[in-house]
């Protein structure tokens, strides 16, 4: 491919993915009805559930320990998170414990 | 007040910490990437500051230098980033108090970004906008940094430690039991969590992402209906 096309093909992502970032703002424009405001209340509580799935998607297929070691990870930061409430310390110290077994077992 | 404002900054710039990792590590390795596929610096720079979006800058490496296929390429680009449609709906409440600079949270909304702000419950000295944007252009600002450096300096640094991406997951994981601790829809957040599952192990692809969107909403709709004939 010539740069020109590769140049194109970066605008077509750029367009793509712009129009799933500021689709929902066009939406926002009308007004809705009250069933709807409650759904679009309730996403954000899903949306993180789906999130937290998503970024664990490759885990499961190209895994050899079929996602143990990210169990593990998962298991000490909810214990840190349950025992401190904060969630920098919860994230630090899963993955601290994530790394050595990763790394040094 | 510009104590107000520094000590936002500085709060979003600590909260930050795990996307600097996270983009460190996945940033560098794509910049490598491109690198190793003969491509030359701009593209790496290109590609970042035009589309910021990982997942799909991944998944595109390999028709970078395939016959260029437009069509392709525009329906993956969708696809994949369709879950950015749930974000934008999600989080709309809060960054409409933004006003100006509302463009600018959308267009920098990545899956760290999105999470951070979505869930984060802000002590009341702080100011929402610039907490928002402070997270947003950091997390923009790393993406674009670390890509760079791992195109520019892809022969001469070697990552070695192994599993350093999985700060993002953590970092997700860590936000929803921080969500699930300050609300009382947990059945909601479960239901996120048992309908991507579902769609995952039922559709091997990308596409996963939009089943798990589509039985989400509906499900979500039934659940309100029902509640609404209730009162």
């Amino acid at each position: 491919m010539s740069d020109l096309q590769r140049l194109i093909m970066i605008l077509i992502m750029m367009a793509a993915t712009m129009i799933t970032r500021f689709s929902p703002l066009l939406l926002f424009k009308r007004e809705f009805s009250a069933k709807t405001k409650k759904v679009a209340e309730k996403l954000p509580y899903a949306t993180m559930g789906l999130l937290v799935v998503y970024s664990l998607k490759d885990t499961f297929v190209t895994d050899n320990q079929y996602g143990l070691y990210e169990l593990i990870g998962l298991g000490i930061i909810g214990l840190i998170y349950k025992l401190t409430d904060h969630v920098l310390a919860s994230i630090g110290s899963g993955l601290f414990i994530y790394l050595w077994i990763v790394n040094l077992l | 007040m510009d104590h107000l404002k520094r000590n936002t900054t500085l709060f979003g710039l600590k909260m930050s910490t795990p996307i600097l990792i996270g983009y460190m590590f996945l940033g560098f390795a794509y910049g490598v990437l491109l690198q190793q596929q003969g491509l030359a610096f701009i593209w790496t720079f290109l590609t970042s500051t035009l589309v910021f979006a990982g997942a799909l800058q991944y998944a595109v490496v390999p028709m970078m230098t395939a016959a260029f296929d437009p069509i392709t390429v525009f329906i993956l680009a969708l696809s994949i980033n369709i879950r950015h449609f749930f974000y934008g709906i999600s989080i709309f409440d809060k960054y409409k108090e933004a006003g100006k600079i509302m463009p600018v949270l959308v267009y920098t909304m990545a899956d760290e970004a999105f999470s951070i702000n979505a869930s984060t419950h802000l002590p009341k000295s702080l100011d929402p906008p610039r907490f928002y944007l402070t997270v947003s252009i950091l997390g923009y600002s790393y993406w674009v940094m670390f890509t760079s450096l791992g195109h520019l300096f892809a022969s001469t640094v070697t990552i070695t430690v192994q599993g350093l991406d999985f700060v993002l997951p953590a970092l997700f994981f860590a936000l929803f039991l921080n969500m699930w601790k300050q609300t009382s829809k947990q059945k909601t957040m479960l239901f996120g969590v048992g309908a991507t599952i579902l769609s995952m192990l039922m559709i091997r692809n990308h596409l996963f992402v939009l089943a798990s969107m589509i039985i989400i909403f509906v499900g979500l709709t039934i659940e309100t209906t029902k509640e609404q004939r209730h009162e």
